[in-house]
């Protein structure tokens, strides 16, 4: 199983090649995807009547990190669906971008897209899942800015990214809590522990991380707007990632998760209400919209919605209606859009308004579109039927909420019926608009598709047969086997009389559709302003920061570095300061003097208003210093800080000769500021000399140039003998460095002149 | 090979010295042929502007001149990868088995930590000397002087995350440090350049001063500077031997730990950092942004878990804990946030490695509480390295005398011109931006691995928010060089073609999913390259 997902991946170049030529090369590629759907048919039904197909291929051990996959019920239905649609739409797509400059682009990242699809509903990883999950969300980030020459697709394409990546990120969490928990990371164990992961604390974290993933996945509300967005996808894309395939991944998620932590109220009623919400909120919207393929997107979401809520309810019956309205959804779903595609692509409009009588022009596309539109409104014998069938009786039979809930459920099913109508059989019927009487046939390669598509809807037909794949799908997300009994006549029952209640009020609605649409649009509910609002929060505080932390000027940056650094000795000491003050030898006059001397100096340095005396104040206090060296013994050194201060006195006046005089430019603030910051800072100094100086160090190493130098090195001045005995070789490499540093600077200086007189 | 000639030890100290030795024997030799070699550049600059030699197609100068520095490119790289190739060598054979490298312990520890450091700058200064070989005689920066500082540059990086006493530490430090200040400033007549330069010169230099303080205090509580007999010697301290010291080392710590964060370009001690990116040439860029942070890091962690190892400053009360994690999150923040506002992407790459900085630094709190989190920081900066540097080397190609590639608006269109280079770009970005099956991803993954292990959950969830940012601007790329078409008359109609850029690409390309597809082999060389490992 690992090698035919990998060996998906490694075809997506010779996609990318095969898809540049005519449709008739491009369309061979649909051998692949055909053939795994063949595959996973044999592997589904083997799983059934005997163990679920394991496969694994070690890829990160040390980081628990495998590709290992498990083919359940679930995971079957799934991946036949991504195979089996793949197959249609790689054909479709091969016409529909016949000539296309990008059609092998196309290609490449539908395989890409594929490979992680399949990873997603096959690993049994749970890091793992979370790679194919990103990998999903970013081929559809390439797929949907495909056509790219519109503003419009480019914001979907990211919003779209930012939106379900962030949840991706939530699963990465989930995942990881998840292995913490159990300390395991494959999925099917997690299943198995439900009991200890629902009393550990750390279950709230995980639930609502991985419904975050879900919800930003499946576009529920409120982060549904990303789909309706993602509609400027090509429509092929559109019909396999938007509605068939990719969107359910949050879907696969709650369901697969169910055993491992649903069953809680906590669970069970945020998805239930937010389904519920979402249901009847998108099959609203979807009805106002005029493009067909913004129809499709919010009853998508709506249809979405009313899986999520069935599987919040979370009874057997109710979870296996889930699967049940899944495989269902994604025949009808998948149908209509790539009729649209086909009516886009060969009218070159989507609105309803102007499209009519197309019956005529293209016979095929107007049969598919019909069986869907049937199937999607629920009529017998279609597939659709069944579906909306055990959903009522589970929903009827279910404890967790009042049967009010069954009426939003008929309202929901009427209004994406109304949907199915608008899209599969208003613009076929009537009468063909003279403009479009030039409408050239589609090409068989186009309307093949959907018609196999359309005709799976049929297979209602064979009720029966259905029931057992159908169960076995389910028992993975109810953990036991459960009888279920599919037929088209069950005799008249409350979920019969619940059907004729919504095809009656779906035709009811299609009579009255234009009243409808008069309707005042939701507002207030658009959280896409949400979203926009939140970037646009984000550019505000990133300007406001941008701008004091990034004016390049020096003086902030030294600023902000004394500042932190401050702050920390500060922090440093707090922690820390026993200061035992030794009893401090009495000052003597003129120390106070030097020290007063000193102090003066700094003032006036500061206080300066040329350069020159500033320069002149520094080097007094300079010379102060020195004084107290002299003073306490260290005449080398108090020799060496005089000489150093005159001489930098002396290049600073040089220096300032050359420059302009030096202007008053910071404000009053500034400067107070300033000075805190430097006398704070002077004092952090001061107490860590201090400290340093009352905790004198242990090293034995002045003891040891104390007697030695006398008896080894036959000098008293321990400072010289380090310099030209101990350490001779250090100085003499000292000496060589600052010699050849002469020689360089003297070589510039003679290059520098000779220039000057060739010019 | 000959057992007895394995067995000398001064054969064996020159096997485990090889990796040093060939970078500084290296660049002492290309400093050489950069000074005797013929100066072509000025004399085919001469001979253009007499006329004697006719100007190509769009007045552009005939690349006489870029054979020099080409070479030079190439002698630089060879060296560098020699260095990395010795790495790996000494890796293979195990450096504890070389044990006549005691000798110089502990000024230079040849440990498995310090080889794979090793391997790591000698890799991102060898891809960097690659770009320069494209770039210097693109944008007619003839100075040859590039490629021995850069090869120095790594010495000191090298001996900087080997070094096992406050000494060798300071000296590998400003050994690495000044050659880049040089680097940075390359570009003399560009105001802009010589502005970066002095910034990070003095601030560098300020920075500096305030380690060297902190490494003096060390040693006035301890009397040591071997950084392990100061850890010892902090350990043992106790009752009022350790009243008298703590403030010391508790402002050497901060004091230390300023220093390397800004070595690193950690906020709030990044400031320079987008100046200096934006103004140095960008194979300069992309070498301060990997092999100066990597370094950096190295000895940090070195720092803090041989000399402050005491269970004391490495907890959250009174240790470097809560200090780092607040580097971290501030940089992530404040980096991502003011990334985003970036209209070059030069400068957005500058603020993106900030941010990186903050991740690595996540990694490096963990490493008080999780014993996975030293290696997670190491796999990390190899990640972040092959990422990085690609990612300049593929904006150097968008690029052209005079016109180098710098607002998103100039990569409008670049999908189309350069079809390879913006794969690769591709691949560069969204490993930055940790999508899977990239280095990235698994880099990431790995460091919050290691804090959730370390119970840091707070910091992950920070980091995860980040992320999120982060992939915003990185996709932004995406969007303009495929989705966007360029105005008409912008410039960059031809893009540049170098050889020697591109086989920089094709190697962080390679690293780059060779990481995020089998990353199991340098993950295990990273858990066993840790500290005390």
């Amino acid at each position: 199983m690992a090698f035919l997902i990998l060996t998906t991946l490694a075809l997506s170049p010779l996609a990318a090649w095969l898809g540049r030529r005519s449709a008739r090369w491009a369309q061979l590629l649909a051998l692949w995807p055909l053939f795994l759907t063949i595959w996973f048919a044999r592997g589904f039904h083997s799983a059934l009547t005997n163990e679920p197909l394991t496969d694994r291929l070690s890829w990160i051990p040390s980081m628990g990190l495998e590709l290992s996959f498990r083919l359940d019920g679930l995971s079957g239905l799934f991946a036949l669906l991504v195979t089996g649609i793949g197959t249609c739409i790689v054909v479709y797509g091969a016409h529909y971008f016949d000539g296309h400059p990008y059609s092998g682009r196309f290609q490449a990242t539908l395989f890409g897209f594929m490979t992680a699809m399949l990873g997603v509903v096959l690993t049994d990883n749970v890091l793992a899942l979370f790679v194919f999950w990103e990998l999903t969300g970013f081929t559809s980030f390439l797929l949907i800015g495909f056509s790219h020459r519109k503003s419009e697709s480019r914001r979907s394409a990211i919003q779209a990214l930012i939106v379900t990546g962030s949840g991706g990120l939530a699963l990465l969490a989930a995942a990881a809590l998840l292995v913490q928990v159990t300390g395991s990371e494959s999925l099917f164990t997690h299943t198995q522990s439900g009991e200890l992961l629902r009393a550990h604390p750390f279950y709230l974290p995980i639930v609502l991380c991985l419904l975050l993933a879900a919800f930003t996945k499946s576009a529920q509300f409120p982060f549904h707007f990303w789909l309706p967005g993602a509609m400027a996808a090509p429509t092929p894309v559109s019909a396999y990632l938007h509605s068939a395939t990719m969107v359910k991944a949050g879907v696969y998620l709650v369901a697969r998760m169910s055993p491992a932590v649903g069953g809680t109220q906590l669970w069970n009623w945020t998805i239930a209400a937010v389904g519920a919400f979402t249901m009847l909120g998108a099959a609203y919207r979807a009805v106002q919209e005029t493009d067909l393929k913004k129809i499709l997107a919010y009853s998508t979401v709506s249809a979405l919605g009313t899986i999520f809520f069935l599987l919040g309810l979370g009874t057997p019956a109710t979870l296996t209606a889930a699967v049940g309205y899944i495989v269902a959804h994604a025949c009808y779903k998948g149908t209509l859009f790539l009729v649209t595609g086909i009516i886009d692509h060969q009218t070159g409009t989507r609105d309803v308004a102007r499209l009519a009588g197309l019956r005529r022009v293209l016979p095929v596309t107007a049969v598919a579109g019909g069986l869907a539109a049937l199937s999607m409104m629920g009529l017998p014998p279609f597939f659709g039927f069944l579906a909306k069938e055990i959903a009522y009786e589970a929903v009827l039979a279910q404890p967790l909420i009042p049967q009010v809930a069954l009426g939003a459920l008929v309202l929901a099913s009427a209004l994406l019926g109304l949907c199915g109508l608008l899209v599969g059989y208003a613009p076929f019927v009537g009468e063909l608009p003279q403009d479009l009487r030039e409408t050239r046939r589609a090409s068989p390669g186009l309307w093949l598709g959907p018609l196999l598509l359309g005709t799976l809807g049929t297979l209602g037909l064979f009720a029966g047969a259905l029931s057992t794949p159908l169960e076995f799908a389910a028992r993975s997300v109810v953990g036991r086997a459960l009888p279920l009994e599919l037929a088209l006549w069950h005799g008249v029952t409350p979920p019969l009389l619940l059907s004729v209640a919504t095809v009656a009020l779906t035709l009811l609605l299609y009579w009255q559709r234009r009243g409808i649409r008069r309707f005042a649009r939701p507002r207030g509910l658009n959280t896409a302003r949400l979203y926009d609002g939140a970037v646009g929060v984000l550019d505000w505080i990133s300007l406001r920061i941008s701008r004091p932390l990034q004016d390049a000027s020096l003086s902030t940056y030294v600023l902000v570095f004394v500042v932190t650094t401050g702050a920390l000795i500060g922090t440093g000491l707090s922690l820390s300061i026993r200061v035992h003050l030794p009893s401090l030898v009495p000052l003597r006059t003129y120390e106070v003097l030097i020290v007063l001397l000193v102090v003066a100096a700094a003032i006036t340095a500061v206080r300066a208003r040329t350069t020159m005396t500033a320069v002149l104040s520094l080097g007094t206090a300079g010379y102060g210093v020195a004084l107290t060296f002299l003073l306490y013994g260290a005449p080398d050194l108090a020799m060496t800080q005089f000489s150093v201060e005159t001489l930098t006195a002396i290049i600073f006046v040089f220096v300032f000769w050359q420059f302009p005089k030096v202007e008053e430019t910071t404000s009053r603030v500034a400067r107070i500021r300033d000075g805190v910051v430097s006398m704070a800072f002077g004092w952090y100094i001061f107490v860590l000399t201090l400290v340093t100086a009352i905790n004198p160090t242990s090293s034995g190493l002045s003891s040891f140039y104390a007697e030695a130098a006398p008896t080894l090195a036959h000098g008293r001045n321990i400072v010289n003998v380090i310099l030209v005995d101990f350490r001779a070789l250090d100085t003499l490499g000292e000496i060589t460095v600052l010699v050849t540093a002469a020689v360089g600077v003297a070589a510039l200086l003679h290059i520098a002149s000779q220039e000057k007189l060739a010019r | 090979m000959d057992t007895s000639l394995m067995s000398s030890p001064g054969v064996m100290m020159l096997f485990g010295l090889s990796p040093i030795l060939a970078l500084g024997l290296g660049g002492l030799l290309l400093m050489l042929a950069e000074a005797f070699g013929r100066p072509v550049v000025a004399h085919a600059l001469e001979a253009q502007a007499i006329g004697a030699q006719p100007a190509g197609p769009e007045g552009q100068i005939v690349d006489a001149g870029a054979g020099r520095a080409a070479e030079l490119a190439l002698g630089a790289a060879v060296i560098l990868f020699a260095g990395a190739i010795f790495s790996v060598a000494l890796w293979l054979v195990g450096p504890e088995n070389v044990t006549a490298t005691e000798r110089v312990a502990p000024y230079l520890l040849i440990d498995r930590f310090s080889v794979f450091f090793s391997f790591v700058v000698c890799l991102g200064g060898g891809i960097a000397a690659l770009l320069a070989g494209g770039y210097l005689p693109e944008h007619r920066i003839e100075r040859g002087e590039f490629f021995p500082l850069l090869v120095f540059c790594t010495l000191g990086a090298q001996a900087l995350a080997a070094a096992g006493d406050l000494l060798s530490l300071f000296v590998a430090l400003e050994t690495m440090s000044l050659g880049v200040y040089c680097l940075v400033g390359l570009r003399r007549t560009s105001v802009r350049a010589s502005e970066a330069a002095l910034k990070y010169f003095l601030l560098g230099s300020f920075a500096a001063a305030l380690m060297l303080f902190g490494a003096a205090l060390l040693y006035g509580a301890t009397g040591r500077t071997d950084l392990a007999g100061i850890g010892e010697a902090i350990a043992g301290l106790s009752g009022d031997g350790l009243e008298g010291r703590a403030a010391q080392i508790l402002i050497a710590l901060a004091l230390l730990i300023v220093g390397l964060a800004f070595k690193v370009g950690a906020v709030p001690f990044h400031m320079w950092t987008p100046d200096a990116y934006e103004g140095a040439p960008t194979p300069t860029t992309g070498f301060m942004a990997v092999a100066v942070k990597t370094a950096a890091v190295a000895v940090l962690l070195r720092v803090l878990l041989v000399v402050f190892a005491d269970e004391r400053l490495g907890s959250w009360g009174t240790g470097w804990p809560p200090v780092l994690a607040t580097i971290a999150v501030l940089s992530m923040f404040i980096a991502n946030f003011i990334a985003g506002r970036q209209e070059s992407v030069k400068r957005m790459l500058a603020y993106s490695s900030i941010a990186h900085a903050g991740y690595v630094f996540i990694g490096v709190v963990a490493t008080s509480r999780s014993v996975d989190a030293q290696a997670s920081v190491l796999f990390y900066l190899l990640t972040y390295t092959v990422s990085t540097l690609g990612a300049f080397g593929a904006l150097i190609l968008a690029g052209r005398y005079r016109a180098e590639a710098v607002s998103y608006e100039d990569l409008a269109g670049f999908g189309r011109r350069h079809p390879a280079a913006a794969l690769a770009f591709s691949f560069f970005l969204i490993s930055l931006a940790g999508v899977p099956p990239t280095a990235g991803f698994f880099g990431k993954l790995y460091v919050f691995k290691a804090a959730i292990q370390g119970e840091l959950y707070w910091l992950v969830v920070l980091g995860l928010i980040n992320s999120v940012i982060g992939a915003y601007y990185y996709l932004k790329v995406l969007v303009f060089m495929y989705m966007r078409e360029p105005k008409p008359g912008a410039p960059f109609a031809t893009p540049m073609r170098s050889g020697y850029v591109a086989t920089a690409l094709v190697i962080a390309a390679c690293f780059v999913l060779g990481l995020g597809i089998l990353p199991d082999t340098a993950l295990e060389a990273a858990v066993a390259a840790v500290l005390g490992g």
